[in-house]
């Protein structure tokens, strides 16, 4: 069991103006599964690298199992990259792909034989072995990427978009896949990607990196509903973001004074609220309690599960996932109540 | 048409397809063999030639057998065995030369993106643009200065002008398919960089620039202006040596040298085929 501790960890690349990776701190918890989640550019595929070795970090540190890795090359770190497009070695078999690891440390024949074995049976790709990479599809290259990392052992897993090359349902079965060999295995894993959804679906911890920082990290779901900042807020897709004053648990916005649940955090100048959670009642409706405004609808837009309304509150815009059988009452003009509810409203800071 | 109609339909279907493969596989066969004749025939008279002596207007077929013009090739006081070894040296000194300068430089351009890629690939082709007589012109009175004028090391040197270009261009070919990351995940995987280089680098490069260097061996091998120049006469090599006897009218031992200067094409034509042919089948249809 290994954990991986980044210390102001601090990557500038030669001739850029602005670090890549900024002073990061970051705990990878050993045996879980961190998804590092960012829009492409924010510097999360450089951490994966200052991690493994690949590159020197400009200041800071990594930790691998409490050891400094200053002076560790990347092949004796026991952290294993498994990158976007499965980066198979085109001139071996299947079963040479996955044996790599096993050969480079001198293991027996025999041994790699046999764990190699083991490993295309974890994946589910028993009887590829004399395949070359090249007459197998994507999903396929991708589980065996997954059994070539997973065979020498490897202390820390380090994922670099392993999925975003892959159709949609192979993701999801891919997806699976990691986690249970994750689980299964107990390998302290950093799951680089830029997808939302798969961000907070598989992680035990969640950390959102924006311009080369951590923006915030913790719970899938704490992260997900309660956004720190509105920079976070806006990249988990919440466009409904109010700027705000506080006075204890009121926060003066537009849209007049809105009861908080709890205290805002210290230097919080908005409020925001997840799309999903706004409630919609006809104009004329019974409205008991506070937080509600009258509002107009603009535009409905279907999207299979849901429907995506927006509604004008005058000044502010406002969009709401609403189900089908509410949506099929409204229509583009029509005038509604809006519910914004205290425990859904949530603070956040610049 | 029913269900029925299609499912009987099928085997004729089936029939008609393997004929119309058996007659394109025909076809082929019928061009290949076309092309290799069209590519040996014309050696025909020369192979005959070689062992001729005075085979003249209007005989149809040689005289009589003579095998004079190889003993010339074989003795030591023609100079051909001691040419033919200057120009496999200098051949393949000139190879080595070239992909020490042309490799890293293929590895630059297929890698990297930088500002003016464009203008350097033209640039790596201009000798190829430019008769390479008028820069070797230029270069002459510099390797007078420096000595290098009528020696071997000189026209090895030169060589480089025309041998440069292709052994850049393969290899930045062979580069722009390559995808550094591999190397990444190799050393994670626990390989040191000299086993990344053994193991993972060199086998996955190694086709191409074997490719690369045959060209490269080629070209000095066949080059006969640059050698006369530079060399002034004094290097003889083998297109050298084959001029003197064409110009002597030796016709015969012409011939006979002919025939040994075309031999390593031969050797590297089959050579390249078989690399490609692994690499293609390693890589797959449409593979990276």
């Amino acid at each position: 069991m290994t954990d991986v501790v980044l210390e102001g960890l601090t990557k500038t690349y030669a001739g850029a103006s602005a670090a890549a990776v900024a002073a990061v701190d970051l705990v990878l918890a050993s045996g879980t599964l961190t998804t590092l989640v960012g829009p492409s550019g924010c510097g999360k595929s450089t951490v994966l690298k200052l991690i493994a070795g690949l590159l020197p970090p400009s200041a800071g540190r990594v930790l691998i199992g409490g050891r400094s890795m200053a002076d560790v090359p990347p092949e004796r770190r026991g952290a294993v990259l498994m990158g976007q497009d499965h980066g198979l070695f085109p001139h071996m078999t299947v079963e040479a792909n996955v044996g790599f690891g096993l050969r480079m440390r001198g293991v027996d024949p025999a041994a790699i034989r046999r764990r190699a074995g083991e490993m295309l049976d974890l994946v589910r790709l028993s009887g590829f072995e004399t395949r070359r990479p090249s007459a197998l599809s994507g999903g396929q290259a991708q589980r065996v990427a997954l059994a070539r990392a997973l065979v020498v052992d490897p202390a820390v897993l380090l994922l670099d978009e392993p999925l975003s090359d892959l159709d949609p349902e192979l993701r999801l079965e891919m997806r699976d896949l990691i986690r249970s060999a994750q689980r299964a295995t107990g390998i302290t894993t950093l799951f680089v990607t830029h997808d939302r959804e798969e961000a907070v679906a598989v992680a035990d911890r969640t950390a959102v990196m924006l311009a080369g920082r951590i923006a915030q990290q913790g719970r899938p779901d704490a992260v997900f509903e309660r956004p720190a900042t509105r920079a976070v807020a806006a990249f988990f897709g919440i466009g409904n973001i109010l700027d705000a004053r506080f006075d204890g648990r009121t926060a003066v916005t537009a849209l007049g004074c809105l009861a908080l649940a709890a205290d805002p955090p210290p230097g919080a100048d908005a409020v925001v609220i997840r799309p999903e959670r706004i409630g919609v009642a006809a104009e004329g409706a019974a409205a008991s309690g506070g937080n509600r405004c009258a509002a107009t609808v603009v535009d409905l837009g279907y999207r299979g599960t849901h429907v995506v309304a927006t509604f004008r509150a005058d000044p502010v815009t406002l969009t709401a996932a609403i189900s089908s059988p509410i949506a099929a009452g409204l229509q583009p003009g029509d005038r509604v109540r809006l519910h914004l509810p205290a425990e859904a409203l949530h603070p956040v800071t610049d | 048409m029913s269900a029925v109609d299609l499912a009987a339909t099928k085997p004729a279907d089936v029939a008609a397809r393997t004929g119309r493969t058996g007659i394109r596989a025909r076809t082929a066969r019928i061009a290949t063999g076309a092309l290799i004749a069209l590519l040996l025939l014309p050696f025909v008279p020369v192979l005959l030639w070689s062992v001729t002596r005075g085979w003249f207007y209007p005989a149809i077929l040689p005289p009589a057998l003579d095998l004079a013009a190889w003993g010339v090739v074989g003795s030591p006081e023609s100079g051909i065995p001691a040419a033919v070894l200057r120009s496999v040296g200098i051949a393949l000194g000139a190879t080595v030369l070239s992909m020490l300068i042309g490799v890293p430089a293929g590895r630059a351009l297929g890698l990297h993106a930088f500002p003016g890629r464009r203008w350097v690939e033209a640039l790596v082709l201009a000798p190829l643009v430019v008769p390479p007589l008028a820069v070797a012109m230029g270069l002459h009175a510099v390797f007078l200065r420096l000595g290098l004028a009528g020696t071997a090391t000189g026209v090895m040197i030169v060589h480089l002008i025309p041998t440069l270009p292709y052994v850049v261009l393969v290899s930045a070919s062979v580069f722009s398919r390559f995808d550094p990351r591999v190397e990444d995940q190799a050393r994670t995987l626990g390989a040191s960089r000299l086993q990344v280089l053994r193991h993972v680098t060199v086998p996955m490069l190694a086709p191409g620039l074997a490719v690369a260097a045959l060209f490269a061996f080629l070209v000095s091998w066949s080059q006969y202006g640059l050698t006369l120049l530079v060399g002034g006469g004094q290097v003889p090599t083998m297109p050298l040596i084959l001029n003197q006897y064409v110009t002597a009218g030796r016709s015969d031992v012409a011939a006979a040298i002919a025939l040994l200067t075309v031999l390593p094409g031969l050797v590297a034509l089959v050579l390249s085929a078989r690399i490609l042919a692994r690499a293609s089948r390693r890589d797959g249809e449409g593979g990276r």
